[in-house]
């Protein structure tokens, strides 16, 4: 089975608007989560696909929920793309990295958006194709 | 005295009978002694003097004479006089007998017995060391003058043997006097000495304490109680000016002079103040036991400084107040470091906070940009009025120079982080380049312009590889904005000892004279880029940064308008700088 799901994580409703209307202007099954927490929820409920996460977000920041996925066991059968401004160093990545597959810079224009998320739904389709 | 009577006689004559004589008339007991007891047994009466009864031993040589002498002095019952016959066939004639005698015991009393003169007296004196120890008695005797003769002489011997032994009493006791007199005499001596060493030794003390407060390194004097300068160091010399000349001795709040100009009271004088008064005279003075000390400005050799100052007071011994000492320390240095420091620390402090803030703002300008990037080209898509269009063009070209600003500036934030410590590492200079060229290809391409890049492909410099591909696309940007239309962009570098001279050129629009040394300043934008809406006026200052950040140098030169520019640096080489 095709996984196309996208989901966008972000504290800022404006961006997960947009995100969200890019995706349907190309019929992405897109799902939002205003914080950390929502993101977990969803996961739970058996969301798998693209997680697109910003990192700066109040109470739990994206790399705690980062830790939270792996810790509830909800890593596998997604990528995770983080938002983030550009080069800001941050000690609270460190140990979860590697769960982190690429970098998207805000802010994103809708063809960059879009050429991304179909690269990485490709990506996923592809490992997920060769662990089952 | 009992014990030097002495009644013992030595007879020394060759005649028998004599002997028999002298014994009936010395020795033996005359009836008038017996009468005599009688009486005072029978009536009490006091008793007349009795002749007294001498102990006569008998010697008829010379050589039996001198014999019997030296035995009585080794039992020490000496004979206190001797009668010695003047002529005594075969042995010592009197003369020579006594001469020997008095050899033997100068004490002894001496008479001579002759019936006629074999020596005349003359002779005799002349052979003897006579002295008033020889009598004469001539033959023949008569009782009476032997037996006085006997008394008188035993009785002359006691008396000089009394005498001496007074003598000897009195030496004795001159001496122990002496000994005494001797051992106060010395312990005296020891006593002056002792005092001398310990006047001495209190100058030395004084002498010392006087060096130490000369030669301490705080201004400091000493008032006695009567507030009269009696010591005004070298310090406080140096210090005032005043030199202690001037100023020892002077009462009357002299020493207030050289700091205040005027005769007051200082701290010195406030020993006994209460808290309130001290408060309103130097503002926060503080009391730590009975010393004071405050802070002070004044004005001296026509300067402001800022003095530091204790007081305490002194006592003696017996714990009277005495006087006073003060100690200064001029602080107008230390205080003025302080204040510089304190401006310096508000301006990291302003510089750091304006940081943080710089990059809050950066990033937080990302997230409202993220809408407008996303969406206007979705909306400019859906629409085909062209007025329209024209409008969300530059609505768009708006949010990408916001964009643009909000980048290049939190870049420049971050170079110029002082947290930011460079790690250099080796970087082959033309490949890096080259990866640059390939990142600005379509820049170049819109406006046809040739890059060329004559790096040796050998130089290794030494530097960050991240901040060194930042100053490159900057540099490349810019060239490819400004060079000719179809013009040429040239990459070169130029070995130095150690370093390396990096050189980016166009054929564009040159700079002016004057202006090459202000495109490195922030928001710097020569007059034909001032309208080109895609640049920030921030990518020089992002280069500069960086090559400051590898303590290089940054310069351009240009001909000037129309005849292309040339920007310029140094970078250091890596240790195996050329491969």
């Amino acid at each position: 089975m095709n996984h196309n799901k996208i989901m966008i994580v972000d504290d800022n409703e404006y961006v997960r608007a947009s995100v969200e209307i890019i995706c349907q202007s190309v019929q992405l099954d897109i799902t939002c989560a205003a914080g950390g927490e929502e993101c977990l929820s969803h996961l739970e409920s058996g969301f798998r696909g693209v997680i697109l996460m910003d990192i700066m977000m109040p109470e739990m920041d994206g790399w705690d929920t980062i830790r939270e996925i792996v810790g509830r066991g909800l890593y596998d059968g997604n990528i995770i793309v983080m938002l983030t401004g550009m080069g800001e160093p941050d000690a609270k990545m460190d140990g979860v990295q590697e769960y982190v597959t690429d970098y998207m810079t805000k802010p994103f224009g809708p063809d960059q958006l879009i050429e991304s998320l179909q690269y990485y739904l490709t990506l996923l389709n592809v490992t997920s194709g060769a662990h089952a | 005295m009992s014990q030097v009577e002495n009644r013992r006689i030595l007879l020394i004559d060759d005649t028998p009978a004599i002997h028999e004589d002298f014994r009936k008339i010395l020795v033996d007991r005359s009836p008038a002694d017996e009468l005599n007891e009688m009486e005072v047994a029978l009536f009490g009466a006091k008793p007349q003097t009795a002749a007294p009864r001498f102990e006569m031993d008998s010697a008829y040589q010379g050589e039996e004479g001198l014999a019997k002498l030296r035995a009585s002095l080794e039992d020490d019952r000496p004979y206190a006089m001797a009668f010695v016959d003047m002529r005594m066939p075969p042995g010592w004639d009197g003369v020579e007998t006594i001469e020997r005698l008095w050899a033997a015991d100068p004490r002894l009393q001496v008479v001579i017995c002759t019936a006629y003169s074999d020596y005349s007296w003359e002779q005799v004196l002349e052979r003897l060391e006579v002295g008033d120890r020889l009598l004469v008695l001539k033959k023949p005797f008569d009782a009476v003058e032997v037996c006085q003769l006997a008394k008188t002489l035993t009785a002359k011997w006691q008396l000089s043997r009394q005498a001496e032994l007074k003598l000897a009493v009195l030496e004795d006791a001159v001496r122990r006097r002496t000994e005494q007199l001797g051992a106060a005499n010395e312990a005296l001596q020891a006593d002056i000495v002792e005092r001398r060493r310990a006047e001495q030794e209190t100058v030395n003390a004084y002498r010392r304490i006087a060096d130490i407060l000369e030669f301490l390194p705080d201004a400091t004097f000493v008032v006695d109680g009567e507030g009269t300068v009696i010591a005004w160091n070298r310090a406080i010399e140096e210090m005032t000016g005043t030199p202690k000349g001037e100023i020892l001795n002077q009462g009357n709040f002299a020493y207030a002079l050289p700091f205040y100009g005027t005769r007051r009271r200082i701290l010195i004088d406030m020993l006994d103040d209460d808290q309130e008064t001290l408060e309103r005279r130097y503002s926060g003075i503080r009391r730590e036991g009975k010393t004071l000390s405050a802070e002070a400005r004044v004005l001296m050799g026509g300067e402001v400084r800022d003095i530091w100052s204790s007081a305490a007071p002194l006592y003696n011994m017996q714990g009277a107040r005495v006087g006073g000492i003060q100690s200064l320390r001029d602080i107008t240095e230390l205080r003025r470091a302080e204040q510089e420091r304190s401006t310096l620390e508000a301006q990291l402090h302003h510089s750091s906070m304006m940081q943080a803030l710089m990059i809050q703002l950066g990033h937080d300008l990302k997230t409202p940009l993220t809408p407008l990037f996303a969406l206007l080209p979705l909306v400019r898509k859906q629409l085909s009025d062209p007025a329209l269009d024209r409008m969300l063009e530059i609505c768009q070209n708006s949010v990408n120079q916001i964009q643009g600003l909000s980048s290049k500036a939190q870049e420049l934030v971050r170079l110029s982080c002082r947290q930011t410590a460079l790690q250099p590492v080796p970087v082959p200079l033309s490949s890096a380049v080259e990866c640059c060229i390939n990142g600005c290809a379509t820049l170049f391409r819109q406006r046809g312009i040739t890059c060329v890049n004559a790096i040796d492909p050998g130089i290794v410099v030494e530097g960050s590889s991240e901040q060194l591909t930042l100053l490159f696309d900057n540099l490349l940007t810019n060239s490819a904005r400004y060079a000719a239309e179809n013009g040429t962009v040239r990459i070169w570098a130029e070995l130095e000892p150690g370093a390396v001279t990096v050189s980016v050129q166009d054929d564009g629009l040159g700079l002016k004279p004057g202006q090459s040394g202000m495109i490195f300043d922030e928001f710097f934008k020569a007059d034909a880029a001032r309208h080109d809406q895609d640049t920030q006026g921030l990518g020089l200052a992002i280069c500069k940064r960086i090559v400051l950040n590898h303590k290089g140098r940054i310069w351009a030169e240009s001909a000037g308008i129309g005849k292309g520019t040339t920007i310029r640096f140094t970078l250091a080489l890596a240790e195996k700088g050329i491969k």
